[in-house]
């Protein structure tokens, strides 16, 4: 990604940021509230078009492309605030986010043979990634029914069953417990070492986040204000300027 | 009043308001669309009927001149001819409703694309009154110009004949036994136009769709084309209300008015949906069933109070149905159902157990309901 | 021209009343229609009892219903009896629904269903009085410097103004006002800096209502009955005209929606017109031309022309004509 800039009239919310992520990498990206982290996150996934700047993803100039397009190539993203499918249980929210399903298609939906092995494999795509994110015991629930926590997993689950190959995730440990918390970003280095994905991860739980990540770009007023290693980061004084003076 | 036949009457008009219940639930209530331009769509099926009596059969099959219902000879010629001829034959005018519920679902399909263009940049409120304002744009003009179907003259068409099928049922060719056999003959569609929307919709394609209407943001983030999805709903929901149209006017009025597609139909079908149940294509034709009886049985008894007011009761009902559902039912009398597709045969077959809902319909079939399945 | 202008402006009455309460409690209210005919039935009903024991049903009532300065006072009850009804159906129907967080949508249908139960007691009122079909009354003419112009018309005029003039005064000089554009841009922080929200949503409901009132009452003396159909429908009619305005002015935007109104008017006024005269087709397809200008407007602008930023155009504008001043220098 480069030289990325995002004006909202007047404002700019992402001016001027450039950033790398290494392939099989886990990068941070912190910064107080109101910093153009969750704009940036956006205007990677293709909810807003960047004003200037180019993103580049794999190899491919993926500036300004549709949301669901820059899913295909994948990236995929999940939400600071869970957006779940209400009136789908939790299983049908993971199923449904499979990639390339034949019977979504208009007309071959009427046709049950075109896609039912199809289907019947991507459930049990589903069924491993519900274990994996350990939400079994409420995979026949509707999805508003589950706790905020479970939510948050729930949207990993379901970027996984996207067949990521880059995840961006918003604040995933926002309202878990420090236990599951770490668990989760076990889970995200396991993820790391056995199939080769990347992350960028924002997160305001520093004490964790800082514990599995590779590299941290600090964020302050839409720019980069800050990169390195999360000890050098840790240290860095800008860091603690921005964190306790506002 | 004879029970039997106001019976036979009911159920027909039920049928017809089902086809249009199911037509809008695919939209309204599977993909979330407020297609309060509904009435334009079952025009279309007016149109289609229009077209084919006067332009399409005359040449084609009675090698008669197309009738041109612009002109004033129009009556003359189509009432005394064409009808006649087409009438003549029972098998004519069933090639008149076939070629009329193919065509008016593809009018309808086209006006799904040209409407399709504001339902995926507009929101909620924004498009409800765009599409009505459209709605309204195609009644007016269908009022006008004249050569679709002569304005606001009333053009009668040659509805289906039900006479064979009552004479192969019933051997007889009484009226009573026409009436039954065309309600049968529209239940047997409706039995057609659910098991088409359970299949469409039980599969990727209905779970897309509600992925869609829930949170579009998330559809979009899991790699579904939002524009696409709203796109194909309409044209699916469209198809089946320009069917639904052609029945309607050829089967319900056996004539052809603008007037019969005021905006107003819209929020007559959009009650009979939320009355049975957003989401659910079975809720929708108990909420035909259910508001048919009291949208007759309240004009029935309204215009035997005797007081000039009295016919308008309907609106007291049919007011009070949507604000009670409203108020104690938001969701109508049959829940949304989770969507049924082999995934969940999978998950019996691994996790070895039924998914609770599921579980409790075979329950239920055996007698025994256990309402406590839901935690597990 | 005068008339169209008059038209417009009744309509605006009508539309900124449904603006006024969508700002602050984002309700697309199709009932809003009724609320236009109670106005025009209250203001039959009370010029009806002041001639009791004459012959005031049927269409008796239309001899004395005559829009002049001695009926005037009629206007107060039109404009109490439909912002009560509005201001009823809000704190009965809206708000509780609001409260368990009903979608836009389902706040939508329910106000279908009030809508047609609202017509129906309508009905019962304009039947028992036998008043379903009734031909405008008509106005008192005047002649000021050679135009024709009737009472009704500058009425239209003075009321919009008013009304205009009100709302300005509301939210710039008094607490309401204030509080009233605080629910509208954000209605959480201003429910947490202890505005009394009810208190205010109910304020702009039963203003809203009774505009509505007030301009059904204009509407029925200057079109009299909407197509020959009963005096109920007359808000039905106009209600998609009034969306139109309130979706073109930008929904929500009070003055926005007035000068939607008045542009509007204006347009159909003289397409009906144009079309009798040269098209020889029925006036009442002239409303293909302000729905036209509205939905071509939302393609463009999805938000309406409150949506447009005009600061920019203007700006862009000027600069050019700066720049040409420059050139010409």
């Amino acid at each position: 990604m480069d030289n990325v800039h995002k004006y909202f009239g007047g404002i700019r919310a992402v001016d001027g940021v450039s950033l790398k992520v290494p392939r099989g990498s886990i990068v941070g990206l912190i910064g107080p509230n109101g910093s153009g982290k969750t704009t940036l996150f956006n205007t990677i996934s293709g909810f807003y078009k960047p004003n200037k700047g180019r993103i580049m993803f794999d190899g491919r100039d993926i500036t300004g492309l549709p949301p669901h397009r820059i899913y295909k190539l994948g990236l995929i993203r999940t939400f600071q605030n869970p957006r779940v499918w209400r009136s789908l249980t939790v299983f049908e929210n993971v199923l449904g986010s499979a990639k390339d399903q034949r019977g979504e298609n208009m007309l071959l939906a009427m046709i049950h043979a075109t896609w039912a092995s199809q289907e019947k494999k991507l459930a049990k795509e589903a069924l491993h990634w519900i274990d994996f994110t350990g939400l079994a015991p409420v995979d026949t629930r509707f999805a508003p029914e589950i706790s905020g926590g479970q939510m948050k997993l729930l949207e990993v689950a379901r970027a996984l069953m996207g067949s990521a190959k880059m995840l961006l995730l918003d604040e995933p440990a926002a309202g878990v417990n420090p236990v599951m918390a770490r668990k989760l970003f076990g889970g995200i280095e396991r993820l790391r070492s056995e199939m080769g994905l990347t992350f960028l991860i924002v997160e305001h739980r520093l004490e964790i986040l800082f514990d599995y990540v590779d590299y941290v770009y600090v964020m302050h007023r839409g720019r980069i204000v800050a990169e390195g290693k999360p000890e050098e980061v840790a240290e860095n004084p800008v860091v603690h300027d921005i964190y306790l003076g506002g | 009043m004879n029970i039997i036949s106001f019976l036979v009457t009911y159920l027909s008009v039920a049928a017809v308001y089902a086809l249009l219940a199911i037509s809008m639930n695919i939209d309204y209530g599977w993909a979330g669309i407020p297609d309060f331009g509904k009435a334009a769509f079952i025009a279309a099926g007016g149109i289609a009927a229009a077209i084919v009596a006067t332009r399409i059969v005359p040449p084609l099959m009675l090698h008669m001149h197309p009738a041109n219902p612009s002109k004033l000879s129009f009556f003359t010629y189509y009432n005394g001819k064409i009808l006649p001829a087409i009438t003549a034959h029972p098998i004519d005018t069933w090639i008149v409703f076939i070629i009329s519920i193919l065509l008016g679902g593809i009018i309808a399909a086209g006006f799904a694309v040209i409407f399709s263009y504001p339902a995926i940049r507009l929101k909620e409120d924004y498009l409800a009154i765009a599409l009505l304002m459209a709605a309204q744009i195609v009644w007016l003009f269908l009022r006008v110009y004249t050569p679709i179907m002569g304005g606001t003259m009333s053009m009668t068409l040659p509805s289906p004949s039900f006479k064979p099928i009552a004479r192969a049922l019933f051997h007889s060719t009484s009226p009573s036994a026409i009436d039954a056999a065309k309600a049968l003959f529209l239940w047997g569609l409706v039995g057609v136009f659910l098991y088409y929307a359970e299949k469409q919709m039980n599969s990727p394609f209905g779970r897309m769709l509600r992925m869609v209407r829930d949170d579009e943001y998330a559809a979009a983030a899991l790699g579904k084309n939002v524009a696409r999805a709203r796109l194909e709903s309409l044209i699916v929901a469209s198809f089946l209300a320009g069917v639904a149209g052609a029945v309607y006017v050829l089967i319900h009025f056996s004539s052809v008015n603008p007037d019969y597609f005021m905006p107003d139909l819209t929020f007559f079908v959009l009650t009979l949906v939320l009355v049975g149940g957003v989401g659910n294509n079975i809720g929708s034709i108990i909420g035909a069933l259910l508001i048919a009886l009291l949208y007759r049985a309240s004009y029935i008894f309204g215009t035997s109070l005797g007081f000039s007011w009295g016919s308008y009761l309907y609106y007291m009902i049919i007011g009070l149905a949507i604000l009670i559902t409203i108020f104690v039912r938001p969701n109508g009398i049959l829940p949304e159902k989770p969507v049924r597709t082999p995934a969940w045969d999978v998950y019996a077959l691994v996790r070895g157990k039924q998914p609770w809902f599921l579980r409790r319909i075979l329950m239920r079939g055996r007698g025994k309901v256990n309402t406590g399945e839901k935690s597990e | 021209m005068v008339y169209s202008l008059a038209w417009g402006s009744a309509l605006a009455l009508m539309a900124s009343g449904l603006s006024l309460y969508y700002s602050v409690s984002k309700v697309a209210n199709f009932a809003h229609g009724s609320y236009v005919s109670m106005g025009l039935l209250a203001y039959l009903l009370a010029i009806a009892f002041a001639h009791w024991g004459s012959k005031i049903t049927g269409f008796g009532i239309d001899h004395y219903a005559i829009f002049n300065i001695s009926n005037l006072w009629a206007l107060i009850p039109a404009f109490l009896v439909a912002g009560l009804v509005s201001l009823a159906s809000f704190a009965g129907i809206f708000w509780p629904l609001m409260k368990r967080g009903a979608t836009p949508l389902q706040l939508l249908v329910a106000s279908i269903g009030l809508m047609f139960v609202l017509r129906f007691l309508m009905y019962i009122v304009a039947g028992s009085m036998n008043w379903i079909t009734l031909w405008t009354p008509g106005s008192t003419t005047y002649h000021i410097l050679g135009v024709r112009i009737t009472l009704a018309e500058i009425l239209s005029f003075v009321l919009l103004a008013l009304v205009a003039g009100l709302i300005a005064l509301l939210e710039t000089k008094t607490l309401i006002g204030v509080s009233l554009r605080a629910i509208a841009s954000n209605p959480s922080l201003a429910e947490a800096s202890g505005i009394d929200s009810f208190k205010v949503q109910a304020l702009a409901w039963f203003l809203g209502g009774g505009f509505a009132g007030l301009g059904g009452v204009l509407m029925f003396i200057f079109t009299g009955p909407p197509g020959g159909r009963p005096i109920v429908e007359l808000g039905w009619m106009n209600l998609l005209s009034i969306f139109a305005a309130a979706v073109l002015g930008g929904l929500g935007s009070f003055y926005g929606t007035i000068i939607a109104a008045l542009i509007l008017g204006i347009a159909f006024n003289q397409a009906a017109a144009w079309f009798t005269i040269y098209l020889n087709v029925s006036s009442s397809l002239a409303l293909l031309i302000p729905f036209g200008i509205t939905l071509l407007t939302l393609l463009f602008f999805p938000q309406g022309l409150a949506g447009i930023n005009w600061r920019k155009l203007v700006n862009k504008i000027r600069i050019t004509r700066v720049e040409e001043e420059v050139v010409r220098r």
